[in-house]
């Protein structure tokens, strides 16, 4: 196994032992990225010249005794992630040039650990989308097949783990932003509880939704990053003021007796059957693993993407408002006033972010507010005390993460319903805010990834994770890489 | 959505629309609507809303001195910049 597949924990052990160091990890990224990049299109910035820096300072770390494991480890992170110095698009054309002057919240605690930015991926514009190709400068491939999306708004992410052009990346995931994208390319994701990760520096989509967390290789991984980007912040009002458990320390190997949930309206008619078998397999072995799997109703589930969209639509249209071409960003070169300059500057936004931004404006105006905005919020209520009771009973709830597996390019993008409608299994933990986790369940007759999500109660990320690992160390699933080949130079 | 509502509700949202979206968007945003409204047979009656999915107290950070953004650095992204200042076209009409 080439250094640029390995995990983070498999790393870790080469790197303390001193048997590699940093840099040639990251050598062996780059010349993959090399390799690959061209075709599958991850990344929008690759900061070469500071990651071998930062690779250099890692290895002086870890020859004076630093213990993070996430030293020395590449990682991958998406453009919506404020980065000081290094170009922050969120794919859009309106960022095109911006260089923020700081580090988001979640970067700055990986760069003080000794981790190594590799670069900037790609994501559908300011994170609205499934498939990555909402971004204004180029489609990402999915690496298993590059006729297919690598899922979305994360897809950069994912393909560049996927790809071994990273170790591991950060994401971020408003309504199944980190989970589909991951479920899409065969790697592992998680959607941390609402607060436990802090959003300072992360641009804003729809802040009551929005959730940072890990994508990587296996449960593992995904506990490790997880554990150096949790914990509260007070530059974020909304961040979590609690302790912080050992996530790895939960990777126990045992389920027995934990009572998993299987709602009935989320294995329905709308999910493939392949998605479908590759579940109640999963169930099925949980079971063999000493856990009991009891079907459970999330009743309100059906209103879920009605919700989501009227609250998310609402909050990416005041949120997105800041980019008027005022004090950073494009704005149009010629404008009579300041009226038609911001008309003329956001015209250049993509249609996704428009829809969204005029839907939004439309559902808080006077005389919609209460039809739409309100209604909407009263729902969610409605929906998290569904989740409050099933988890009386359950300590964790599974579903499939995606209905289908990856979808070809311009399958659904001409008909915005259609795409809204297969966020069904994410974007209920987003309206609830409780975690949620993708595993690798299975391959499709065509070999394309399948994704098991396993949702738990607030912060209890410990069970999420467990299940999450136990799952994947007994599934046994073959040993499969994407097809994207290096090609040799010569 | 009339083509005429949806050109007031772009004013509002200060959004410039091309001809393309102009022909688009009044059927598609149609769509949506009509499968959102979905919502009104749930009965709602007595339910508070939620606005953030998690409480959190509000807190007060401590009153402590910090360095702040440099000027420059603040000011480096700005499209017109003169002076310390982002420049725009004319607000206040002349006489």
């Amino acid at each position: 196994m080439q250094l640029n597949e390995m995990s983070i924990h498999q790393l870790r052990e080469l790197l303390r032992a001193g048997e590699v160091s940093s840099r040639e990890i990251l050598e062996a990224v780059f010349a993959k990225i090399d390799a690959v990049e061209g075709e599958v299109g991850a990344y929008l910035t690759l900061c070469y010249d500071e990651a071998f820096a930062q690779a250099q300072r890692a290895d002086e770390m870890l020859a004076a005794g630093e213990t993070s494991p996430l030293c020395g480890i590449p990682i991958a992170v998406k453009d919506n992630f404020s980065t000081a110095g290094v170009r922050t698009t969120c794919a859009s054309r309106l960022l095109e040039n911006y260089i923020p002057p700081y580090d988001a919240s979640a970067v700055a605690r990986l760069k003080q650990v000794g981790a190594v930015l590799v670069g900037k991926t790609n994501l559908d514009e300011f994170g609205l989308g499934s498939s990555t190709e909402n971004s204004q400068f180029h489609c990402t491939r999915n690496p298993w097949d590059l006729s297919r999306v690598p899922g979305g708004s994360s897809g950069g992410s994912a393909a560049a783990v996927a790809a071994g052009e990273a170790a591991a990346a950060l994401g971020t995931d408003t309504g199944g932003s980190i989970r589909q994208p991951a479920a899409f390319c065969g790697i592992v994701g998680l959607k941390p509880t609402y607060g436990l990760v802090p959003r300072y520096g992360v641009v804003a989509a729809a802040d009551s939704m929005d959730h940072i967390g890990p994508m990587t290789r296996d449960v593992r991984d995904a506990a490790l990053v997880l554990q150096a980007i949790a914990g509260w912040d007070p530059k974020d009002p909304t961040s979590a003021r609690r302790d912080i458990p050992d996530y790895e320390a939960a990777l126990t190997g045992n389920i027995k007796g934990l009572v998993v949930g299987l709602p009935q309206e989320l294995m329905g008619d709308a999910l493939d059957p392949e998605v479908r078998e590759a579940v109640f397999g999963a169930a099925n072995l949980l079971e063999s693993l000493g856990a009991s799997v009891e079907e459970i109703s999330l009743p309100h589930v059906e209103y879920a993407i009605a919700t989501f969209y009227i609250i998310v639509s609402a909050e990416i249209s005041s949120n997105l408002a800041r980019f008027d071409g005022v004090r950073y960003g494009y704005r149009v070169a010629e404008a009579e006033d300041t009226v038609s300059m911001f008309i003329k500057t956001r015209e250049a936004l993509g249609q996704e972010a428009k829809r969204r931004i005029l839907m939004g404006t439309y559902f808080l105006q006077a005389g919609n507010y209460e039809t739409y905005y309100l209604k909407a919020l009263k729902v969610r209520t409605l929906i998290k005390e569904d989740f409050e009771k099933a988890f009386q009973r359950c300590h964790v709830i599974i579903s499939p993460t995606t209905p289908t597996a990856a979808f070809a390019f311009g399958h659904k993008t001409r008909t915005p319903v259609t795409m809204y409608q297969s966020d069904i299994y994410t974007c209920t933990a987003n309206l609830a805010g409780i975690p949620a986790l993708t595993v690798p369940c299975g391959y499709t007759q065509e070999g394309l990834p399948i994704g098991l999500q396993i949702m738990g109660k607030p912060f209890d990320e410990p069970a999420v994770l467990r299940v999450g690992h136990a799952y994947e160390q007994h599934a046994g699933l073959p040993l499969r890489q994407p097809q994207t080949e290096v090609k040799t130079n010569g | 959505m009339t083509l005429q509502e949806l050109e007031a509700v772009a004013v509002t949202a200060r959004v410039g629309l091309t001809e393309e979206e102009k022909e688009i968007f009044p059927e598609q945003i149609s769509q949506i609507i009509s499968h959102i409204r979905v919502l009104d047979g749930v009965d709602t009656h007595g339910t508070a809303p939620t606005y953030y999915p998690i409480k959190q107290a509000a807190f007060l950070r401590e009153d402590e001195v910090e360095p702040s953004l440099p000027k420059d650095q603040a000011l480096a992204n700005g499209p017109d910049v003169v002076d310390g200042y982002f420049r725009v076209p004319r607000i206040i009409e002349e006489e």
